[in-house]
């Protein structure tokens, strides 16, 4: 079975590397899914889940945002500005941050901000919630 | 020869200093690994970035993008990265004598950015003038300073203010070893990728542009960002090293100091007898 060589990097770290059989990453307008023997491509990424189906057919879930993506020869590269591993999400920060960014786009948060970076953040932040609540992960669980 | 009890002081006073040297080191230790960590999990993000950059000038539809300009002429801004503290050996001065060789060779013009307050100090003694200072950098973090200098000199480099950035920083090899090196920012310059990559044709999306806008800046920030971080694990690095050879020197001054005492008891001792014996021999007299 071909597979592709999966990386997961962020400026900070290295998440994941491994082989994977099918992966599926946030374009700017939407996902797009990678099979093994996809043509060269490289395309900027934009907020939303990673989910790498391993050979074995187990499924690996991480959250990104902002960055780009890169294949070539069955390896593939994600670049992200911010990733993290569905398990380590922070669940209430999260829950804060979607109603911090609500209240500023309603408008009743004082303060200096703009409203697109509010629309980033609650993207990020709804992102976030339902990659957990996909998984099944619940608020109130300690990590 | 010195009283012995001056010698006891001296003993005490440099048993002082070494435990202060001991802490530092201990300090300097724990703090480097993790700078460590940092610098090593920082490393793939910036290779890979280098990595797609270099297959995408190769590309034919390759947009024009004012970063890519090779203008000629050598005003040069140079970024310095230097330590926010002393006791780290030859850390800060490696650094200085590296930055005064690369000005020496553009003497038209050259702008200084200087990171650390060392840096900030050694060039204000010299009278060198700075076009920009940055002390207390160990306390921002790295992300948001390699932003702001980035998009600093993006904007010189654009509208033709410099046309060359180069970056002086410590390269971390080992806790033991460290390295000074210089490297050019802008123009670009990018190694051939292999035959075989060079006849992938790469699909772009959006579009060519959009991702040359996205990258190239993003390449100049992570370039900033992991001098940074190499540049503090260096130092802490140094001041470990540093720190250690001070720990052990006092070791030894204090067997000197202890030998010293011995000695100066010994023969205090003799004397005495010496003296009760004569006075014993004179009263038998």
């Amino acid at each position: 079975m071909p597979a592709i060589e999966f990386t997961l990097v962020t400026p900070g770290k290295k998440l994941f590397a491994g082989n994977v059989s099918w992966v599926q990453v946030p374009a700017r307008d939407g996902y797009m899914g990678f099979l093994p023997g996809h043509a060269p491509l490289v395309s900027l990424a934009g907020t939303g889940m990673i989910t790498c189906r391993m050979e074995g057919g187990k499924e690996k879930i991480f959250t990104m945002s902002g960055g780009y993506f890169e294949i070539h020869l069955n390896r593939m590269t994600v670049m992200a500005d911010v990733a993290e591993h569905v398990e380590s999400i922070d669940l209430e920060r999260a829950e804060k941050a979607r109603q911090r960014a609500l209240d500023r786009i309603r408008g009743t948060l004082p303060g200096d901000w703009d409203i697109d970076r509010a629309h980033a953040a609650l993207l990020r932040a709804l992102n976030r919630i339902g990659a957990c609540q996909n998984c099944g992960i619940l608020p109130g669980r300690k990590n | 020869m010195a009283q012995p009890r001056d010698i006891r002081r001296r003993i005490k006073s440099v048993k002082k200093t070494q435990q202060v040297t001991r802490a530092m080191k201990m300090i300097a230790a724990s703090k480097l690994r993790k700078a460590q960590e940092a610098i090593i999990n920082a490393r793939p993000y910036s290779r890979k970035l280098r990595e797609t950059i270099s297959w995408l000038l190769i590309s034919e539809d390759l947009p024009v993008h004012p970063l890519l300009a090779q203008p000629e002429g050598d005003d040069l801004h140079l970024i310095v990265l230097t330590g926010e503290k002393g006791l780290c050996g030859g850390f800060n001065a490696s650094v200085f004598r590296e930055a005064a060789a690369i000005v020496s060779r553009y003497p038209a013009r050259v702008d200084l950015i200087v990171l650390g307050k060392k840096g900030v100090e050694h060039y204000r003694k010299k009278k060198f003038p700075v076009a920009a200072a940055f002390a207390g950098f160990d306390k921002q973090s790295p992300l948001a300073l390699s932003t702001r200098i980035a998009s600093e000199i993006t904007r010189c480099f654009i509208d033709g203010t410099c046309r060359k950035v180069a970056i002086t920083y410590t390269e971390f090899i080992s806790a033991l070893s460290q390295r000074v090196v210089t490297e050019w920012l802008l123009p670009m310059e990018f190694e051939k990728p292999s035959d075989l990559e060079m006849n992938l044709n790469y699909l772009f999306h959006p579009d060519p542009l959009r991702i040359v806008e996205d990258l190239l800046p993003r390449y100049i920030r992570s370039q900033i960002y992991r001098a940074i971080l190499e540049s503090q694990a260096s130092e802490y690095g140094a001041r470990m090293t540093a720190m250690d050879n001070a720990t052990r020197n006092s070791e030894e001054m204090i067997s000197h100091l202890t030998l010293q005492y011995n000695q100066a008891r010994q023969s205090a001792i003799t004397r005495e007898l010496i003296e009760i014996v004569s006075g014993a021999e004179a009263l038998k007299g």
